[in-house]
């Protein structure tokens, strides 16, 4: 490295081993022969506020952010309480905008079909019922399942299921020659899940599993390259006179009434105006449940 | 007049509406015409056909971006107009195309086109529907929650 310029400083480096064996060593590493000191092994390992530990389980990541989202929780008692403060509701609206995303930051890591969670779900599960407690002004007794219910708060298992769902089909979205599109079996990788054998593919337990899984049933296609949604290419840049929007005030009757009677009139006009086109549209959806 | 009327596979409102546009601004721009004026119950969608930009029913809104495009180059006179037009108001020439789409019902079929908000808002209501079962679920009951009475409808 001293032939390209560059100096390695020692003082910097950090050590880590990953491990899933039992009682496995987490050896120091003695840099003295080449003069400086012993680097020794860290426990865990903070990249970009994910917390990595020598398993991969990332207790430690739900520890902290459970943590911090309990001490926000418990530094937002103080607007409010069971007989004066913030109402209910707008408490409830603070520790779902303030709260969850902190507490729920990264769990992709951790949370996936097969891995073991629970002992991560119940760290976040006990910091929702003090949410909850808090959001209610409730006996500090009282059941768990009841005050999240009437706090409106969906259990927090219930609640990183839907986000992994939703955040698997997102994947959709990327552009073609995205890496983690790359891995899935329609893309051919060196690292394909499609090249796993049929002992790796039945031991693997990987986000990647489920993101596969969700997108078999999506028919639709994205373009996020497309020309047209670059700034400056995109119709309404280019024409933007040419398109306009009418809405409707549907609070107020007298706009409305007003809004038909225009519409009356561009319809008769256009009816013996031969170079406008009136077109009404509307579409109908059956529910999911009668599907 | 004349009408058409596709079916739009496994969608939300807003795709199905995104769809119906696209089927009216791409007849309309094959006539030779200046002036198309669009009544639609959905603003949002009547913007989104107008925005390429990554969403569910992208496709529809490129088809119809790619039609006016070509419609606008070289007639700076030509213009389209986006009304907002609430179907409860059952308005004459909207009330029909209301009724047309009401009353089309069209099964799925084994592998329906599928949009990426109909599976979203599909694994939302999952989780959803598992909340309320898990009320009834008696290992829960009396341990995590009582008996509540009035339904959802009695939350915050």
């Amino acid at each position: 490295m001293a032939f390209f310029g560059l100096v390695m400083e020692y003082d910097k480096s950090k050590i880590f081993h990953f491990s899933r064996a039992h009682n496995s060593s987490n050896p120091k590493l003695d840099l003295s022969a080449i003069g400086t000191s012993i680097l020794k092994s860290k426990t865990y390992w903070q990249y970009l506020g994910f917390y990595f530990d020598r398993r991969l389980s990332f207790k430690e990541h739900v520890r902290f952010y459970s943590t911090k989202a309990l001490t926000t929780v418990k530094a937002m008692g103080m607007l409010g309480n069971s007989t004066r403060g913030l109402l209910p509701l707008q408490k409830r609206l603070l520790y779902q905008s303030c709260v969850v995303p902190i507490a729920t930051y990264g769990f992709r890591l951790w949370y996936f079909s097969g891995a073991p969670t629970k002992a991560q779900v119940s760290l976040l599960a006990t910091m929702q019922r003090k949410a909850a407690l808090w959001i209610l002004g409730a006996f500090r007794t009282s059941p768990t399942g009841e005050i999240e219910a009437l706090a409106g708060l969906i259990p927090i298992h219930l609640h990183l299921k839907k986000l992994v769902k939703r955040s698997c089909l997102r994947a959709a979205t990327l552009p073609s020659q995205h890496a983690l599109l790359s891995l899935l079996s329609a893309h051919p990788h060196p690292q394909s899940l499609a090249l796993l054998t049929d002992v790796q593919s039945a031991q693997l337990r990987s986000p990647l599993l489920d993101t596969e899984a969700s997108l078999l049933n999506l028919t639709e296609r994205f373009d996020s390259l497309h020309p047209e949604t670059c700034p400056g290419c995109r119709l309404l840049d280019n024409f933007p006179d040419h398109v306009s929007f009418h809405p409707c005030d549907h609070s107020n009757g007298r706009t409305r009434k007003l809004q038909f009677d225009t519409l009356d009139c561009l319809c008769h006009e256009a009816s013996s105006d031969p170079s406008t086109l009136v077109v009404a549209t509307d579409a109908s959806v059956i529910p999911p449940r009668n599907m | 007049m004349s009408s058409s009327k596709a079916p739009a596979g496994r969608a939300t409102a807003l795709d199905a509406e995104l769809f119906a546009i696209r089927l009216g601004v791409v007849k309309a721009t094959s006539f030779d015409v200046k002036r198309i004026i669009i009544i639609t119950d959905s603003l949002t969608a009547a913007r989104r056909a107008v925005n390429a930009f990554v969403h569910s029913g992208q496709a529809h809104s490129l088809a119809i971006v790619q039609a006016l495009r070509d419609f606008f180059t070289n007639h700076p006179d030509h213009s389209i107009h986006f009304w907002d037009c609430p179907s409860k108001a059952q308005w004459s020439l909207h009330f029909l195309a209301h009724e047309d789409a009401t009353s089309t019902k069209i099964a799925a079929g084994r592998h329906p086109a599928t949009s990426l908000d109909a599976l979203r808002s599909k694994s939302t209501a999952a989780c959803l529907d598992a909340w309320r079962t898990s009320f009834a679920r008696p290992s829960s009951q009396g341990h995590y929650f009582l008996s509540l009475k009035g339904g959802i409808k009695n939350l915050l």
